[in-house]
C-alpha cells in the first residue's frame, strides 16, 4: 500500500506532523492549539547518550528545539555553543536556505538534531565544535565595520 | 554487550588514537631522510667501507610500522638501524668490524657538526640527533649459510634464513678472536613473518594506495603503510605500557608485544574485534610455558629467546600479566560508558589527555566532512547518524551564541 503525501507547497502542520509519524513512529507528535510539538528520544551515535528533546513549530515562525532530558554538563568556565537563550538549539543560519516553511522538519531539522547533540558530546571531551558554524557578530564588531 | 554499530564506531575511534599515536608523515620522512644520509656517507667514494658494499636499513618499529610518539614533550624517536657488509667471519672480528664501522660513523657524526659524538655501545654505535632521533646502527654481516647450518644442528626450523645476519657483541666470548660463533640475528626475516601474519587485513588498504597512485603495485607498499589492525594494536598498547611503566625497569620489552600480538592475531578486519582479542590471549602468559621455562622464540630465529630475562627474574612476567589485566580493565571501564565525552574521558588516562583530545576532534570532523560530503545520515526511529541511515542529513550552518 502505498501512502501518497501532499505537494510540498503545501507544507501545513499535518504535513509535518505525518512525515514525523511516519519517520520517527516512537516518538509523540501532537498539535495543539495550531503548535505542532514533537517530543522524541534521539540516540546521536551508537557511543552517545540519548536525549529526550522537544520540537515546538508554529506556522510563519522558526522551530524550536530544545533538550529535556539529561542536563547540559557545561565544563567550568565555558558557554554552551550554538545555543539561543533559554538553550534552544541553534541549528542553522536564519535567512539562509537552510530552513524555509516548505522543508520537511523530518528530513532536515530533525537529523541536525542528531548533529548537534553528537557534536555537542565531542564539544565536552575537546573544548572544540567540530561541526563547522557561524557565531552572530559581536556588537562591538558589527562597530568596527 | 557492544552491538555491532556500537562496536564499529568504537573502532573508528581507536583508529583515530592510533593514528595520533603514530609518527607523522613528516617526521617519518625527516627520520628517513637521516638514516640514508648516513648511508650515503657509508658508500661515498672517499669512505674505508666503499669496498664492502654497505647498506643501510631501518629494523624495529621503524620497519614494521609500529613506531608510537614518545611521551612527554621533550623525548626522542629511537631508530633502530642495520648496517650490514659484505665481509666474512673469517678475515675480520667482531672488535675489528665494530670498529670500522665506527671510524665512519664518526666521521660522519663530525662532518655534520653533532654536538654529541657516537657512542659505542654493546652492539651497536649510537647517533644523537639532540631532540630528534636517537639512531642505533647496528654492525652487521650476512650469515644464511652458518645459520641454516646451526639450525640443522639443533633440529630447528625459520622462515626467512636467506636474511640471518651475524652481529657484534662486546659481552660475547672471542669478541676480539677471529672466530665462527657470532651472535645472530634476523631483523628482516622477522619483518616477513610479521607481514604474513596480517598480509590478508593489509590487502584493501594496499590496493587503495595503489588506486590513488601513491605505489605502482600491491606489492610496493611497504609495511610502514598497511596500517592493519595488528599494528594499529601494537601502537595502542605500546602507548598504554609508555604511561603505565613510565621508565621502570620491569616494563615489558616491544619485541615481545609485538611477537605476541602476532601471534595472536587472525587478520580481523575490524580494529575493536583484533585488538579485544588480541588483549584476550596476552593474558594467558602461562601458555608460554615450555618445560617450565617462559619461551617466546623469535620466529626468523628461534635460537633466540626473548623471554630469557623473564626466567631469570620473576617480577617481569608478573609486571607483564598485571600490565595486561590493567589493560583490560581499563577498556571495560571506557566500553560502560555512554556518551562520545565519557568514553573520551576513560580513555585519557589509558593514552593521555592530549592525545584523546586531537583524536576524538578529528572523529568530529570527519562527521562534518560527511555531511559536506553528502555522504552522512540519520536512521529513522532513533535519530542515530551514520552511513546506513534512512534520512540524508543536509548541509547546513550551526549559528547561536
Amino acid at each position: 500500500m502505498v501512502t501518497k503525501f501532499p505537494q510540498r507547497q503545501q507544507l501545513n502542520l499535518v504535513v509535518q506532523q505525518l512525515y514525523l509519524r511516519k519517520l520517527f513512529p516512537n516518538a509523540d507528535t501532537q498539535i495543539r492549539h495550531s503548535e505542532l510539538i514533537w517530543i522524541a528520544n534521539i540516540i546521536p551515535s551508537p557511543l552517545s547518550q540519548t536525549y529526550k528533546v522537544k520540537l515546538n513549530y508554529k506556522l510563519k515562525s522558526s522551530p524550536k528545539v530544545k533538550v529535556l532530558k539529561p542536563e547540559f554538563t557545561i565544563p567550568e568556565g565555558k558557554k554552551l555553543p550554538h545555543v539561543y537563550s533559554g538553550n534552544y538549539l541553534c541549528l542553522f543560519y536564519p535567512g539562509s536556505s537552510d530552513w524555509k516553511p516548505d522543508v520537511i522538519l523530518a528530513k532536515t531539522i530533525i537529523p541536525w538534531i542528531s548533529e548537534w547533540l553528537l557534536h555537542y558530546e565531542i564539544w565536552i571531551a575537546t573544548g572544540k565544535w567540530c561541526g563547522g558554524g557561524l557565531h552572530p557578530r559581536t556588537r562591538e564588531e558589527k562597530q568596527r565595520k | 554487550m557492544y552491538t555491532h554499530d556500537q562496536r564499529q564506531q568504537f573502532s573508528k575511534i581507536l583508529t583515530h588514537i592510533a593514528d595520533e599515536l603514530d609518527i607523522s608523515d613528516f617526521k617519518f620522512e625527516e627520520a628517513k631522510e637521516k638514516y640514508k644520509s648516513v648511508g650515503e656517507w657509508l658508500r661515498r667514494e672517499e669512505s674505508t667501507l666503499v669496498g664492502y658494499n654497505p647498506r643501510i636499513y631501518p629494523q624495529g618499529s621503524f620497519c614494521l610500522g609500529t613506531v608510537v610518539k614518545p611521551v612527554g614533550d621533550k623525548k626522542e624517536y629511537d631508530i633502530d638501524l642495520v648496517c650490514e657488509l659484505d665481509y666474512s667471519k673469517e678475515n675480520v672480528t667482531q672488535k675489528q668490524l665494530k670498529e670500522h664501522v665506527g671510524i665512519e660513523i664518526k666521521s660522519y657524526a663530525s662532518a655534520n657538526n653533532m654536538k654529541n659524538l657516537p657512542e659505542n655501545k654493546q652492539r651497536c654505535w649510537t647517533l644523537d640527533y639532540a631532540n630528534e632521533f636517537h639512531m642505533d646502527i647496528l654492525p652487521a654481516i650476512p650469515n644464511s649459510e652458518s645459520f641454516r647450518l646451526l639450525l640443522e644442528a639443533k633440529q630447528l626450523s625459520a622462515d626467512g634464513t636467506e636474511y640471518a645476519i651475524a652481529i657484534t657483541d662486546k659481552t660475547f666470548p672471542n669478541y676480539d678472536h677471529l672466530n665462527d660463533d657470532w651472535p645472530c640475528s634476523n631483523p628482516k626475516g622477522y619483518a616477513e613473518w610479521f607481514k604474513n601474519k596480517m598480509k590478508v587485513a593489509a590487502g584493501p588498504r594496499q590496493r587503495e594506495l595503489v588506486l590513488l597512485k601513491k605505489y605502482a603495485r600491491v606489492e610496493d607498499v611497504p609495511v610502514f603503510e598497511w596500517k592493519t589492525p595488528l599494528q594499529r594494536t601494537i601502537q595502542l598498547l605500546k602507548r598504554h605500557r609508555d604511561i603505565c611503566f613510565d621508565d621502570k625497569d620491569c616494563k615489558p620489552i616491544s619485541i615481545i608485544i609485538t611477537t605476541l600480538a602476532g601471534r595472536a592475531y587472525s587478520n580481523e578486519s575490524d580494529f575493536y574485534d583484533a585488538f579485544t582479542n588480541i588483549v584476550k590471549k596476552l593474558e594467558d602468559i602461562d601458555s608460554l610455558r615450555k618445560d617450565g621455562d617462559y619461551y617466546i622464540p623469535n620466529p626468523a630465529n628461534p635460537t633466540e629467546n626473548f623471554a630469557d630475562k623473564w626466567n631469570g627474574n620473576v617480577e617481569l612476567p608478573k609486571a607483564f600479566r598485571n600490565w595486561i589485566i590493567q589493560l583490560k580493565g581499563d577498556f571495560a571501564i571506557a566500553l560502560q560508558r555512554k556518551g562520545i565525552n565519557k568514553v573520551a574521558e576513560s580513555l585519557s588516562p589509558i593514552f593521555g589527555e592530549n592525545i584523546i583530545k586531537v583524536a576524538i576532534q578529528k572523529f568530529g570532523n570527519s562527521y562534518k566532512e560527511k555531511r559536506k560530503t553528502n555522504l552522512l545520515k540519520v536512521s529513522a526511529g532513533t535519530g542515530t547518524l551514520g552511513t546506513m541511515g534512512e534520512i540524508l542529513v543536509k548541509d547546513h550552518t550551526f549559528y547561536g551564541n
